[in-house]
């Protein structure tokens, strides 16, 4: 009762939970020009994850595995459905997430050696991020029992609370849920002895000690959606926001009716929501600071699209971060990797495969 | 899918329910007068229920005479407190000028109008004390008027207690002191008569004398007011001695009505007048207040306090209930005056139901006239960087390029190249929509002013700036705040679009947020020089043309993405009939082409989630509540196009140039000698395209004028 009449109260002023304040980008968080700097290594479409095995860049497109050679990418094996997670080891295993549904183990070849369908007893649904941990084990993350992972947005917009986070033990065939009922989990890593998941609706990352413990909210109130990370040289980790916030985007969460109505009679691309690109067709709703004013689209208009990746510390603080703003093209970055002293990002907004020189603090030079 | 039953009620509640009316009352200065006088109202009406026989004549001329002296008191106290001060001492100066006026007429036994006249002369001295203290030696008023309320008191005791034997032992017999005390005319006694011409007296002051002005100015800022020149330590010297005087003028209706020195006269009345005047309306902060806010004021506590003490409530009561009305009265003063414009801003913007037709297919995939295609890509850039924000463009006869700026100018560039570029004339508004007459001047309607016409010599006239007032509009809307588009019929009349009466010009986004017919279509008649509104309640009516018939005009509405078709002339004068609907953009301006049809520009495009909004207006109001306008949702303006229809409503031809890449907006296009010259108003440069197949003599003037 008293919480009902708090939530009407938080409606009418729009405090509280009705707040729709977005952190804004500042401190280790202002923006830069980085990704739009960054050196296209690849354009290809499709284009969603990356991995290292330490000798080779791994890159996963639609269906497709391929090995990156210099400047060209290798295909390696062609498989039924979507690649939609690709992790290495550097003991000659690949992993791959196909269609959401099911975790493969392959060798070096690319041959299948294992397979699972299931987290700890419930059936995968949407695989997204995959990570080694040990010689024994996979981190992986489920970012939704309702929506593959192509419509995430349709999560994100029915405030999707059915994200899991498990482990697969290839060896002994047995999997453990660590967490469960996030709201899309996307971006898992294997950090020490902490298993660190993305939440991305809730904004945050999770983690859970090796024994068990689970440590809430290390990573909080980001400006943007946090997804796949990447361990990063010299302590800490590179952390993607595959989109960003708009103070819209979290009124129109907010709006029950509108968003009801909007999912039942416009056409997904041209929803109030985030986005992997923008500007691609009249179409899409435009805000304020979008219009295009002496022929300038101003950089720090609200996001539809945004590409961000984040170097965070250990403890969970922000340490640098990489931008394309609005104005840019490199948006939507979903994987990071750091490879041969470099950094590769995967735009999948822009279908390009990015590198950024790392200087020796292994920090953007 | 939404129940279609759901839709109708939003659609019908939106209809008939005029949201806009209670931004547009709030929006009123009187508004702060008419809460008080509603207060007054329920307290006439709560004092005739519960008091019985309160409203007998007796009783109400025995109101009357007290609210006549308080109420001179009251004005002095206003005056004061608008001027940004405060008098307490007004309760020891009506005591003082009470005994003054006894002394003259019972014991000095001066005729009457000596005794009024000194009885004034004793006020506004003291009043000078506060006066000098406060507006020459710059004391704290509060402080002062505090001191000089024990002060005079003081002086009140020591004398009164000598002289109160005296005072009552003599009757004066003067039918005129009688008459100020006790008579009356015309049915009303005479202190009311004279609280009425005070009243108006003050109400002239204030609103339209010099002295008032200058009142008002210090108390709404006082270093404004010395910093233009105003003598402030002066007229606030002066409002002390006129509340001196003016409380001078109630204690001496008191003395000839009582003709008592008792102890207690005055005692306590500062709270009384203070509460009377905080009640009205009058803020304690200066600056804002009226003669009629303090007649009500007077008016409520008066009845407030006569019905107390009829129901024989103890003192005590009357004065608690007085002090915690000024506490609250205080408290809803500072709070509105704080927050008005805040809530005012929340209230103001009222979205309406607003639902589109289908749009057509634009998608390359889609095929026919609309299918999108990349002609607009290369066209020539005119001005690139050197122009800002040309929403319209024109050429003259001899083929020079005119355009408006947002810097308020009409920017010239000069044939047959278009590279110097000259500023034509300078107007000061932002020039939108731009036409020739037949001799050759150039009627510019501008943004925030009006119509405007430039001579060939350069000279810059104003047309008119205002149209007739509609009655049913609550705000006023004879001021012309958005002139956008015109055309000029054979007769010299020139018909133009005004696309909101509600919102300046860069407010444009937030009459797009209402959707509501704020718009309308004026006409400006050069033969008697009159301005009359022709078409009203129109979604920001944009671009207009002369028909072919030369009777009409086409005319956009930008927001109802539609064209419209309006006789002035002929058998079918007065007729509107919709020519183009369910366009797939926001229609602009509108212009003749070679080939006898029309050219039209649609600013942007429709964008599916917005027009799901538009039928969804609380959660537009919303948007606007809680959303920065940064951040709202938009009608999508970065990709225009320009397309040809006919008065028959087929559209003929599209230009588009996708992604806006080189022409990022499109608010206006004009055909010449067989190019089309396009302009957009957050440009910074003009478009020149080469029109395949067009007539290479077309000039609109020649076609307008020639023919006519």
């Amino acid at each position: 009762m008293q919480s009902s009449i708090q939530h009407w109260w938080d409606r009418l002023l729009g405090r509280g939970t009705a707040a729709i304040t977005v952190p804004i980008m500042d401190g280790a968080m202002k923006p830069n020009r980085a990704l739009d700097e960054a050196s296209v290594v690849l354009n290809l479409a499709g284009i969603d994850d990356a991995a290292s095995d330490g000798q080779h860049l791994w890159i996963s497109a639609g269906a497709v595995l391929y090995q990156m050679d210099g400047q060209q990418a290798r295909e390696v094996r062609r498989f039924d459905t979507a690649i939609t997670a690709l992790a290495a080891d550097g003991h000659g295993h690949l992993a791959v997430a196909l269609g959401g549904r099911e975790l493969h183990l392959l060798d070096a070849t690319g041959a299948s050696v294992a397979h699972t369908r299931a987290l700890g007893g419930r059936a995968l649904h949407s695989a997204n991020a995959l990570a080694f941990e040990g010689s024994d084990s996979l981190l992986v993350s489920d970012g939704s029992e309702q929506f593959g992972p192509d419509q995430w947005c349709h999560d994100l917009m029915q405030h999707g609370k059915t994200g899991k986070v498990g482990r697969w033990n290839w060896k002994t065939g047995q999997t453990t849920l660590l967490a469960q009922g996030l709201s899309y989990a996307f971006g898992v890593l294997a950090d020490g002895s902490l298993a660190r998941w993305s939440e991305s609706w809730r904004h945050t990352l999770g983690a859970v000690r090796g024994n068990g413990a689970k440590l809430t909210a290390t990573v909080a109130e980001l400006p943007g959606y946090p997804s796949r990370m990447a361990a990063a040289q010299g302590g800490g980790f590179w952390l993607t926001c595959f989109v960003c916030r708009t103070q819209l985007v979290e009124f129109v969460l907010r709006e029950d009716a509108y968003r009801k109505r909007m999912m039942l009679e416009v056409h997904p691309s041209q929803w109030v929501a985030p986005a992997l690109s923008s500007g691609n067709s009249f179409l899409e709703p435009l805000q304020g600071a979008g219009v295009k004013t002496m022929g300038v689209l101003k950089p720090w208009a609200p996001p539809r699209s945004y590409g961000l990746v984040l170097r965070v510390a250990e403890d969970g603080r922000v340490l640098s971060s990489l931008h394309s703003q609005v104005d840019g093209r490199h948006h939507g970055i979903t994987a990071v990797v750091q490879h041969a002293g470099d950094l590769y990002l995967v735009s999948k907004g822009s279908a390009r495969l990015l590198r950024v020189q790392l200087n020796s603090a292994g920090d953007v030079a | 899918m939404v129940h279609p039953m759901s839709e109708t009620l939003t659609r019908l509640r939106y209809l008939y329910w005029p949201d806009h009316w209670l931004g547009e009352i709030l929006s009123k200065r009187w508004t702060e007068t008419a809460i008080p006088v509603i207060l007054l109202v329920a307290v006439v009406i709560a004092s005739g229920e519960l008091v019985p026989g309160f409203y007998t004549p007796i009783v109400l001329a025995d109101t009357l005479r007290q609210a006549g002296e308080v109420g001179f008191i009251v004005f002095g106290l206003a005056l004061v407190m608008i001027v940004g001060g405060i008098d307490l001492s007004v309760g020891s100066i009506f005591a003082l000028t009470n005994f003054c006026a006894l002394v003259m007429m019972h014991i000095l036994k001066w005729p009457v109008p000596v005794a009024v006249l000194g009885t004034l002369v004793c006020g506004g001295v003291l009043g000078a004390v506060n006066g000098v203290l406060i507006g020459y030696l710059r004391l704290r008023a509060f402080l002062t008027t505090l001191i000089t309320l024990i002060i005079f008191r003081s002086v009140y005791e020591i004398l009164s207690l000598r002289y109160s034997t005296e005072i009552a032992g003599y009757v004066p017999e003067s039918a005129v002191w009688d008459f100020l005390g006790n008579g009356t005319w015309l049915g009303l006694p005479t202190v009311a008569w004279a609280f009425l011409a005070a009243a108006i007296g003050g109400h002239v002051l204030l609103t339209r004398l010099r002295l008032g002005w200058h009142i008002v100015a210090i108390g709404g800022s006082r270093r404004s007011a010395y910093n233009s020149g105003i003598a402030v330590n002066r007229t606030v010297a002066l409002c002390y001695v006129a509340s001196g005087m003016l409380t001078g003028a109630g204690g001496c209706f008191f003395a000839s009505r009582l003709a008592t020195a008792g102890a207690d006269i005055g005692v306590g009345m500062e709270v009384l007048v203070l509460t009377a005047a905080v009640l009205g309306g009058i803020s304690l902060g200066g600056g804002r207040g009226s003669v009629t806010k303090a007649v009500v004021g007077t008016f409520i506590v008066l009845l407030i306090i006569n019905g107390l003490t009829s129901l024989s409530a103890p003192g005590g009561i009357t004065r608690m209930v007085l002090a915690g009305i000024l506490i609250t009265a205080a408290i809803i003063d500072v709070r509105w005056l704080k927050n008005r414009h805040r809530i005012l801003s929340k209230v103001y913007v009222s979205p309406t139901y607003h639902r589109l037709g289908v749009s057509p297919d634009c998608s390359a995939e889609g095929g026919g006239v609309w299918a999108v295609n990349n002609k607009l890509r290369d066209v020539e850039l005119i001005g690139l960087g050197r122009i800002e924000g040309p929403e319209d463009v024109i050429l003259d006869r001899d083929n020079h390029l005119y355009a408006g700026s947002r810097h308020g100018d009409i920017i010239r560039f000069l044939a047959p190249d278009y590279q110097q570029m000259e500023v034509f004339a300078h107007i000061g508004g932002t020039p939108l929509g731009m036409a020739f007459d037949r001799s050759f001047n150039l009627n510019v309607c501008v943004g925030g002013m009006g119509l405007y016409r430039v001579t060939p010599e350069r000279e810059v006239q104003r047309v008119t700036d205002e149209t007739n007032r509609s009655w049913a509009s609550i705000n006023d809307d004879s001021r012309l705040r958005l002139a956008d588009d015109l055309d000029i019929a054979d007769d010299g009349r020139i018909f133009f679009s005004e696309a909101t009466v509600r919102y300046e010009m860069h407010e444009w986004p937030v009459d797009g947020l209402e959707a509501r017919g704020n718009g309308r279509i004026v006409c400006f008649d050069p033969r008697n020089g009159t301005t009359r509104t022709v078409l009203r309640g129109l979604r920001f009516p944009n671009g207009i043309c002369i028909a072919s018939d030369r009777q009409s005009i086409l005319f956009a509405e930008t927001w109802g993405c539609c064209i419209k078709r309006y006789w002035f002339d002929g058998p079918r004068a007065g007729h509107v009939e919709m020519v183009l609907e369910n366009l797939p953009g926001y229609p602009d301006n509108i212009n003749l082409a070679s080939d006898g049809n029309y050219w039209l520009a649609l600013v942007g495009m429709r964008a599916p989630a917005y027009d799901l909004a538009m039928r969804m207006p609380a959660f537009r109001k919303r948007m606007a509540q809680r959303v920065a306008l940064d951040e709202w949702l938009f009608p999508n303006i970065n990709t225009g196009c320009v397309l040809k229809f006919n008065e028959r409503g087929e559209v003929l031809e599209t230009l588009w140039d996708l992604g806006g890449e080189n022409h990022p907006m499109i608010t206006s296009m004009r055909e010449h000698k067989g190019y089309l010259y396009l302009g957009g108003i957050s440009n910074n440069r003009i478009g020149r395209y080469r029109l395949t197949g067009a007539d290479p003599g077309f000039s609109q003037y020649e076609q307008r004028w020639r023919t006519a």
